[in-house]
């Protein structure tokens, strides 16, 4: 990996007290919690490289993970067509994952891998611009 | 009487708005307590509704402008050429783009709109009658290491003299004028643990305008250690600084400028900035006569000060200006 910007400005990326399961029908399914973009301006949501989830180091079908924002819950595939959906950096957005059975009760290790582009800051010809790495790591638990 | 008008970009506001400390209203009463009438926003990081004017947002912006008198009067657009996945955008695009933005700023009664040089002379031209209708006039940024006379701002100023339009110029950043380092790039580096011989050293063959591959190899033979090394880069590079800033080309563009960021890093005691000589480049800026604002743009944000010093730099503006 080379350089890329990190502007941690706001006290958490993921915000832990947001963190909880998510129950589909009733039953324990997956988990979600809201994520507050790093930098000093807001985004298009076309601008997200990567979005990755992990727990305890296990990645998270893509399938199973959606990014929701101004009640829009897109799968991961159509962030980045999504050039008329704007993210602002003071606006937190949910990451839902859906899991079987949950995560079970205790401590956890959650990840989120967040890359984007800096769409004005142009490093040179080809579409290379400077990534920006809004990613975080937290502990969790799962009190349920 | 000066006709030099100030304001403050509430971008010096970032870390207090982002942290959630100052809300947008925050941010334009501490304006209100600093005694300015008009602020600039960059409408990526203060706008929700971006690129659009909601309907909530213009009230609050109307109602604070009533209730605190201050106003927005510039609108910092962005050059978002990279926003698609798969290619830069088209200059059809961004000329687009900017047409919306220029809407937006018209909505919120901004008169003036900065624009990034991402967006070509060609297309800076193509926009002027929009900014017409309108009535917002667009400016290219200049932005260090850019000054007025460099090669690419050279190339705006061909086109805007050639277009005759009033309506499209320049928004100079006070940044390119520096003539001392920053104040991340000494002080901040010397307390990240750089060797201060070698860092004197590397702002010696910045001043002596010893050119950077050799200045680089230079330090590189004194085993210069990284702080000084990343601090020779930004001194050669975003925070650069000149033994003799481009005052005269600043002079040549005054017809262009419309409106200004006073870009500062650091208040000193005695009330002056620490790398950038205000004491001239304000002069310059009120013996053309130049009518519009001077917004402060206080660049070390992060710094959780941005009140106390955005405060000290608008106190030294009135002063070399003479503004009670």
């Amino acid at each position: 990996m080379g350089f890329s910007m990190r502007m941690k400005i706001n006290e958490e990326i993921i915000q832990t007290k947001s963190f909880r399961n998510l129950y589909i029908n009733g039953a324990k399914n997956g988990f979600e919690f809201d994520v507050q973009l790093a930098y000093y301006r807001g985004h298009f949501l076309s601008d997200i490289e990567l979005l990755e989830v992990y727990v305890d180091g296990e990645k998270m079908p893509q399938e199973a993970v959606t990014f929701e924002l101004n009640g829009k819950e897109l799968p991961i595939y159509k962030l980045r067509y999504a050039v008329t959906e704007f993210w602002s950096q003071v606006l937190p957005a949910r990451i839902r994952v859906i899991k079987k059975g949950g995560l079970p009760v205790g401590e956890h290790e959650l990840e989120l891998k967040l890359m984007l582009r800096i769409p004005y800051m142009q490093l040179g010809p080809e579409h290379n611009f400077m990534p920006l790495d809004s990613g975080d790591k937290v502990k969790v638990t799962v009190m349920e | 009487m000066t006709k030099v008008k100030l304001g403050i970009t509430l971008y010096s506001f970032t870390r207090e708005y982002v942290s959630g400390e100052y809300t947008f209203e925050d941010c334009i009463r501490r304006c209100a307590e600093i005694g300015v009438d008009g602020y600039e926003l960059v409408a990526t990081q203060m706008i929700p509704s971006y690129p659009y004017i909601s309907e909530e947002f213009l009230g609050q912006v109307n109602r604070y402008a009533a209730e605190y008198g201050v106003r927005p009067v510039s609108y910092g657009a962005n050059t978002d050429r990279g926003m698609r996945f798969d290619r830069d955008l088209t200059d059809d695009e961004l000329f687009a783009r900017t047409v919306t933005d220029i809407k937006s700023a018209h909505k919120m009664g901004c008169k003036v709109m900065r624009a990034q040089y991402l967006l070509s002379p060609k297309n800076l031209v193509r926009i002027a009658p929009y900014g017409e209708a309108y009535n917002v006039k667009v400016g290219i940024e200049i932005h260090n290491p850019e000054t007025p006379s460099t090669p690419k701002m050279l190339e705006y100023l061909e086109a805007i003299e050639k277009s005759g339009s009033k309506y499209i110029g320049f928004v100079p950043d006070f940044g390119c004028f520096a003539d001392k380092p920053n104040v991340d790039s000494y002080y901040g580096a010397l307390e990240r643990g750089a060797n201060k011989e070698l860092l004197d050293y590397a702002v010696q063959l910045k001043y002596d305008d010893v050119p950077m591959p050799e200045a680089q190899k230079l330090l590189l033979e004194k085993n210069a250690d990284p702080q000084v090394m990343a601090s020779f880069f930004n001194m050669y590079g975003f925070l650069t600084f000149n033994k003799n800033p481009d005052f005269e080309g600043l002079k040549k563009i005054m017809p262009y400028c419309f409106h200004f960021h006073g870009k500062f890093h650091f208040m000193k005691e005695d009330g002056n900035e620490m790398s950038i000589p205000y004491d001239k480049i304000l002069p310059i800026i009120d013996e053309a006569g130049f009518d519009g604002y001077i917004v402060s743009e206080y660049e070390n944000h992060v710094s959780g000060q941005a009140f106390e010093m955005v405060k000290k730099h608008i106190e030294m503006e009135r002063r070399i200006l003479g503004i009670k």
